[in-house]
């Protein structure tokens, strides 16, 4: 046993456009362990909600990778059937706009207890009082009254923590949290974030936080995978990430955050724009952007190592000062 | 909020309130309407020449509202606006077209408020020709000069907005804004649908534009980082009311007003470390309109006295807070 909950191996997800295919995931290679939080950080197209769909079995494109398992086994070999009850039971997922996930014309409490007999076989009686019970975990006060509230009577925040009841419902080992706060506000985001780390600490469910936003990603995840262009190009303890970032275009993000530093420090933005995935450049995707770009990283794609912990995809990465201090 | 007078202001908001008209319910028989909601709520501000005011706040507390009535959008229901000395708070909409100069938009989607039809070059002339801001023979020219100071490469003059990346459309959606060479540059949220590392290129042209061309801003956002990295004072809103207005420092660094403390203390900090705190606040923003501060449902700090209206407190000659508890 790999002691993994779930091993991805060179996942790629094309498109197919006018101008060819496009790749939005080109040979993505992650894992996770039991309670584990990997942060995914990428920019619009990089590829991270394409990566979470093609998990989940629900990415629209053509999926191919060599293997992608869960607690061990091979989710391609799994009678479909069997894939239908990963989805929840197994891995459950919790998009950016709670709205696509809830259906208007339903009431909250029928929407919940659905989805506990999806995974339970119990009566609609005993279902109504598990989904209650589901709300009271998400912090929604009086949770029996308004479950025959209909979503359109929530706010943003209330919607999304129902959202994530609906997630919690099967008991997952591993929730998909695409940009879960993006759509919040700055202290009901405080609230969400909080609900989930809190009731990650009490069940002991992996996750995986997709964030274009580094300080979310700062205060929930272990690990962190950077996607540009459909592929990673750095993983990294979250430490040594915010401390060293060694591929350029992480540095390149860091450098352009406004952090708490106020005006004094000028951002430096990388510079050009976002890759157009249809007509991405034959070497190295950053490549036009990088400032310690050279003649080799135009030849063929670096490829990152996705069996060590700490990995970037450059051909020239930044230097560590801890591994100068290191040798010495 | 009254402050110091030490220069002319070029934009006066005075006492602004802004109310919508409650909604008929289905059926127009015997259909009531909702009484009226109060978006703005008696907001005073001003700006001086050459300064950067931010203006932030969560959904529904009006930021936009004040932002679109600065720019004629919305009609105020009471109270001023003064650009320049002149009222334009209540113009007719021929006085509105001989005015063009005052108050310029920037939008948060320059996708939306681009003409799809037209190219980066169109765009820009339609705006010079129909103020008419430069004789005809010059507008090509001026079309360029205009691309040049947002950094728009000339190459992408007869580009459509679909054939540009979000940050280039922002940079036209700029261009257009100062073609007409405005006195006040409204925007709101320009850089929360770009991507970080193109928000980094957009935000310093805002300094390198206020620097050079002596822009005078109300920058609208959410995101206080943002904000702090532009803005030379902010004023800070909850549902309808200014509840803070101080220099960048004074907002950022010696907040007074609790809703501003909560504001600052929920955002994620930058450092590497799982959190395990509780949220700043526990509960969500109300929509009912009680009496006394507007925060006080939330406010940790909240006391019998909240159920009476604060007054504004001085702080400093600059900085203003609405709270019982501010000193």
């Amino acid at each position: 046993m790999s002691g993994y909950l779930l091993e991805v191996e060179d996942l790629s997800v094309a498109f197919a456009s006018r101008d060819g295919t496009v790749l939005a995931n080109d040979g993505v290679s992650l894992n996770l362990r039991p309670g584990e939080t990997l942060g995914i950080v990428g920019e619009s197209g990089s590829g991270k909600s394409v990566l979470c769909r093609a998990i989940l079995g629900l990415a629209k494109g053509r999926v191919t990778a060599r293997r992608i398992a869960f607690d061990g086994r091979n989710i391609d070999d799994m009678p479909p059937a069997e894939r239908r009850k990963l989805r929840g039971s197994g891995i459950a997922m919790v998009f950016q706009s709670p709205m696509s996930s809830l259906d208007p014309v339903w009431t909250i409490g029928d929407q919940l207890v659905e989805t506990v007999r999806l995974h339970q076989a119990i009566s609609r009686r005993q279902a109504r009082v598990a989904a209650a019970a589901l709300l009271d975990r998400v912090g929604i006060a009086s949770s029996v009254r308004r479950l025959d509230d209909y979503p359109h009577q929530w706010s943003g925040g209330m919607l999304q923590r129902a959202v994530i009841a609906l997630a919690l419902a099967g008991n997952p080992r591993l929730i998909l949290a695409d940009e879960p706060t993006t759509a919040l506000d700055v202290t009901i985001q405080d609230q969400i974030l909080a609900l989930l780390m809190s009731l990650q600490r009490e069940t002991g469910m992996a996750m995986i936080m997709v964030s274009h936003d580094l300080g979310v990603i700062a205060e929930t995840v272990d690990r962190v995978a950077v996607m540009y262009a459909g592929r990673i190009v750095e993983t990294a303890d979250v430490r040594d990430l915010f401390q060293a970032p060694r591929h350029p275009y992480t540095a390149g993000l860091f450098a352009s955050i406004v952090a708490g530093s106020g005006q004094d420090k000028m951002l430096t933005p990388i510079a050009g724009q976002p890759p157009d995935l249809q007509r991405l450049p034959a070497g190295c995707a950053f490549a036009p952007r990088c400032p310690r770009v050279r003649a080799e990283c135009h030849l063929s794609v670096p490829r990152i190592d996705s069996t060590v912990a700490r990995a970037n995809a450059c051909l020239f990465p930044l230097d560590d000062p801890l591994a100068v201090d290191r040798r010495q | 909020m009254t402050q110091g007078m030490s220069k002319t202001p070029l934009l006066m908001v005075d006492h602004l309130t802004v109310e919508f008209a409650g909604r008929a319910g289905w059926g127009g028989f015997g259909a009531r309407t909702r009484p009226a909601f109060r978006a703005v709520d008696d907001v005073s501000f001003r700006i001086d020449p050459g300064e950067t005011l931010g203006l932030v706040g969560e959904s529904g507390s009006g930021k936009t509202t004040v932002g679109r009535a600065l720019v004629s959008l919305i009609r105020p229901t009471t109270g001023h606006i003064t650009v320049a000395g002149k009222d334009i708070s209540n113009l007719t909409r021929d006085d509105r077209q001989a005015l063009p100069r005052a108050v310029q938009m920037v939008f948060q989607d320059p996708y939306g408020s681009l003409n799809p039809r037209f190219s980066v070059e169109r765009t820009l002339a339609e705006v010079l020709s129909f103020h008419k801001i430069v004789p005809q023979v010059e507008i090509a020219a001026e079309v360029r000069r205009l691309m040049d100071t947002v950094g728009l490469p000339a190459s992408l003059a007869a580009s459509q907005p679909r054939q540009l990346s979000g940050g280039q459309r922002q940079r036209v959606g700029l261009a257009r804004a100062l073609a007409v060479r405005p006195s006040v540059l409204v925007l709101d949220e320009p850089v929360a649908a770009l991507d970080m590392s193109i928000q980094a290129q957009v935000l310093n042209l805002l300094r390198e534009l206020r620097a050079t061309l002596g822009l005078t801003m109300l920058f609208i956002a959410h995101e206080l980082g943002v904000v702090r990295y532009v803005s030379d004072r902010v004023a800070v809103m909850y549902r309808g009311a200014i509840m803070e207005i101080g220099t960048s420092s004074e907002i950022f660094l010696t907040p007074q007003h609790p809703y501003t403390r909560s504001l600052l203390a929920a955002m994620p900090r930058l450092v590497p470390e799982k959190r395990s705190r509780p949220p700043v606040l526990s509960t969500e923003v109300e929509s009912g309109t009680g009496q006394g501060c507007r925060f006080r449902s939330r406010c940790p700090l909240a006391a019998p006295v909240c159920a009476t209206e604060p007054a504004v407190v001085k702080l400093s000659s600059t900085h203003f807070a609405s709270c019982h508890f501010a000193a």
